[in-house]
């Protein structure tokens, strides 16, 4: 209990090792997310197009135009509906998914490492390939490998374009969200799970505890804050996911989401403050979404 | 931790700043070298493409040594993207191969110099130039917005082995091009009659389609300067374009689909620019056909003759723009180069059928190319001078600064692919698919409107 003021030589020597150590990464942050940040709502409040943007800090000023512009575009309402849907749905799926696995890899089994890195496989692969791979599989020709399996098996006669038809193609790229960030819930939840004492588990048995009882009474409050904060950490990742639809769809066939429309507003219509605001747009509604819900859920 | 620990740890992070503080000045900076770096992007980007301009550049090099050539392929579905993020960083190239399309938005943003373009053009002779060629990219007083370089234009290109077994005309008309889409569907082996562009993230439908608009006297705007994409024209050439898909491959389909239906025998006809003419003689890796001697039963239609009588054919320039503010003068010598003599004519035959001359002077060597001796003179003759047939929505006489603009903007918002896409699917009907055209270039209309005050 000495008082800070009366640090030790050996204590100040260290606090300042810490600070130096910690340097390069506040840069990083502060030159790669901050400053970004702070840029883009500038961007979203003022006009800015190719002839000025090499110049943004004397762009004209034009308050909420760029918003209100994005906001009555026509694609709007439906990237924001969108986006609503493939976020929650792609995460629960990922969760739900994850949840399962977890509870399989909980206990030991011949062949448990095996499964487990097959599991790690669809979070580490390159995205680009798995995006490709799954294009090929779902191509809708007859060099599609769904098609070609779904045409020699009989059960459809023409070949289908999976990712090419409105409705099927949302749903579709929620499964394969799904697959793909499962391992992360997974690992998450795998990692509270090794937590619970075994005990508890004995007493119920001992008590003609079913598994489903087991599991509904022990296991699921005990991980409630982990499913909680996964859900809330995988949504709000998934809502900013841009890469991942365009690389499948290109936004078409309704899957455009809002940063697919900032995309197009930046990089296809050269209006950087309309996509600026776009992006802004996704950060209040994660932000609101984000008080409710650590109020509500994780009552913190 | 004790000192000597300390030192150590400080030693390994000053290490690590001087690698880094190193790296980042070792990048070339322009004052420390005394040579003038001229950046050329370019969409010509496969990597024997590539060799052969860096031939070029270093001719140039040879003939300059105080220039340096950086010859950069890119992607031509990136380069907005990329103009975009050079342009924020203040890093424009100082040339790039672009279409004549993004001439009018580029212009209008006032990222180019016009005095340059004009510059090599006069300097390498006006007389040497097709009038077509000038034409596309004359700005209202008389300069030239950018240099053009090369070009092609788009063919219906069809069996014309099946169409004499089946009696079939020419797919000139709207008439013919439907009935042979009808009658060749399921015979002659095809599984499709024709490939529409239907991907909505895809340029290709919106280039056939402006053929088919074009044929019919159906423009985005009219001689008063009203939006006019719901006009009867316009809705016809709509309804004739997505009408076809009955007869036609299913799937979001572009380009890559259309051609390999063709060279596979599945499809008998297909909308493609001379670019395929060396595809369909096997010259091409990876894209031989399957169908044998198929040069030889292609036959050839550029013109589309619409429902009321008009006529047009499609093409597109491709130009080099050089930016604002670059190094102009070393831009403007490396351009003369690139279009003189020999220089030329080797970058032309990287891929002679897609690379049309835009100089009269190159026409005689480039004919002489391997190629041209596998099709008969006709096709020749009409390529070569597909500059003075070709026609584009962007320069029909009506159209000024703005509107091209807004044509500009257009293709670049793919509103054309979209509408296609929707009637095709069906979550629009052919009228409802015009008004939302007519809106959504209504809209882009009034924002330039009000940014060129």
């Amino acid at each position: 209990m000495i008082a800070s003021s009366r640090l030790s030589l050996l204590q100040r020597r260290e606090q300042r090792l810490a600070y130096l150590m910690i340097f390069p990464t506040f840069a990083a942050v502060v030159g790669l997310v901050i400053f970004p940040v702070f840029f883009s709502i500038w961007i979203s409040l003022h006009r800015i197009g190719l002839d000025n943007l090499n110049d943004v800090f004397r762009a004209p000023f034009v308050g909420l135009l760029n918003y209100a512009h994005a906001a009555k575009d026509y694609a709007f309402p439906a990237a924001l509906a969108t986006s609503l849907v493939y976020s929650v749905t792609g995460t629960a799926v990922a969760v739900a998914a994850g949840l399962v696995a977890s509870l399989l890899l909980n206990r030991s089994f011949h062949g448990r490492g095996i499964v487990r890195t097959v599991f790690l496989i669809p979070y580490v692969a390159p995205l680009i390939s798995v995006a490709y791979i799954w294009r090929w599989l779902l191509d809708p020709t007859v060099r599609g490998v769904v098609n070609w399996l779904l045409l020699r098996l009989g059960v459809i006669e023409q070949p289908v374009s999976w990712l090419g038809t409105r409705g099927m193609s949302l749903a579709l790229v929620i499964l394969i969200e799904g697959w793909r960030y499962f391992p992360f819930a997974m690992l998450m939840i795998l990692a509270r799970l090794q937590g619970i004492d075994a005990a508890l588990y004995e007493a119920a048995s001992v008590d003609g505890a079913s598994p489903w009882v087991k599991f509904r009474r022990i296991t699921l409050p005990d991980l409630r804050y982990v499913l909680g904060i996964v859900f809330l950490i995988r949504l709000m990742w998934t809502f900013n996911k841009f890469d991942d639809i365009f690389l499948l769809t290109g936004g078409g066939f309704g899957t455009r989401v809002l940063p697919i429309l900032t995309y197009e507003f930046s990089f296809r219509l050269f209006d950087f403050g309309q996509g600026a605001a776009t992006a802004m747009f996704l950060v209040l509604i994660v932000a609101a979404f984000m008080l409710v819900y650590i109020r509500k859920v994780l009552q913190w | 931790m004790n000192g000597k620990e300390i030192r150590w740890v400080m030693a390994a992070l000053a290490a690590g700043f001087m690698v880094v503080a190193s790296a980042a000045m070792a990048t070339p900076s322009q004052e420390v070298t005394k040579k003038t770096v001229v950046e050329l992007w370019s969409t010509d980007n496969e990597e024997y493409r590539i060799q052969a301009y860096e031939k070029v550049a270093a001719h140039f090099m040879s003939a300059s040594p105080d220039v340096d050539v950086r010859i950069v392929p890119i992607d031509e579905a990136t380069t907005s993207q990329r103009i975009a993020t050079a342009r924020g960083a203040n890093r424009l190239p100082d040339i790039a191969r672009v279409g004549v399309e993004r001439v009018a938005p580029f212009l209008a943003d006032g990222i180019i110099d016009v005095d340059a373009a004009t510059r090599v053009i006069k300097e390498l002779g006006e007389d040497t130039f097709y009038k077509g060629v000038l034409d596309l990219v004359r700005t209202p007083d008389g300069k030239y917005a950018a240099v053009p370089f090369d070009g092609w234009i788009q063919a219906l290109w069809y069996r014309a082995d099946e169409f004499k077994k089946l009696n079939l005309a020419p797919p000139i008309s709207w008439d013919d091009i439907q009935k042979a889409s009808m009658a060749l569907k399921g015979s002659e082996g095809n599984l499709y009659g024709i490939t529409l562009g239907t991907d909505p993230g895809q340029n290709y439908g919106a280039q056939v389609f402006e053929q088919i608009a074009m044929s019919n006297g159906a423009f985005p705007f009219d001689t008063n300067g009203n939006v006019t994409m719901n006009s009867p024209e316009m809705v016809e050439a709509l309804s004739f374009y997505t009408g076809l898909q009955q007869y036609a491959a299913p799937g979001p389909n572009y380009w890559k689909q259309a051609r390999e239906f063709y060279i596979t025998g599945q499809s008998p006809m297909l909308w493609y620019s001379t670019y395929v003419m060396d595809d369909l003689v096997g010259l091409q890796k990876g894209v031989e056909p399957t169908v044998k001697d198929l040069g030889n039963l292609t036959g050839f239609a550029p013109k589309m003759v619409g429902k009321r009588g008009g006529s047009a054919t499609y093409g597109q320039l491709v130009v080099m723009t050089i930016f604002k503010g670059t190094d102009v003068d070393a831009a403007v010598r490396l351009l003369k180069a690139m279009l003189t003599g020999q220089d030329y004519i080797d970058i032309l035959f990287l891929s002679p059928n897609g690379k049309i001359p835009v100089r009269t002077t190159a026409v005689s060597a480039w004919a002489k190319n391997d190629i041209f001796a596998r099709y008969p003179k006709e096709v020749i003759d009409t390529v070569v001078n597909g500059y003075n047939t070709m026609q584009r929505w962007a320069f029909a006489p009506q159209m000024g600064p703005v509107q091209r603009s807004v044509i500009g903007d257009m293709e670049g918002r793919l509103l054309v692919p979209q509408a296609v896409s929707n009637v095709v699917e069906g979550s629009m009907t052919v009228p409802q698919a015009a008004d939302w055209l007519q809106q959504r270039v209504a809209e882009l209309y009034a924002t330039r409107k009000a940014a060129a005050k």
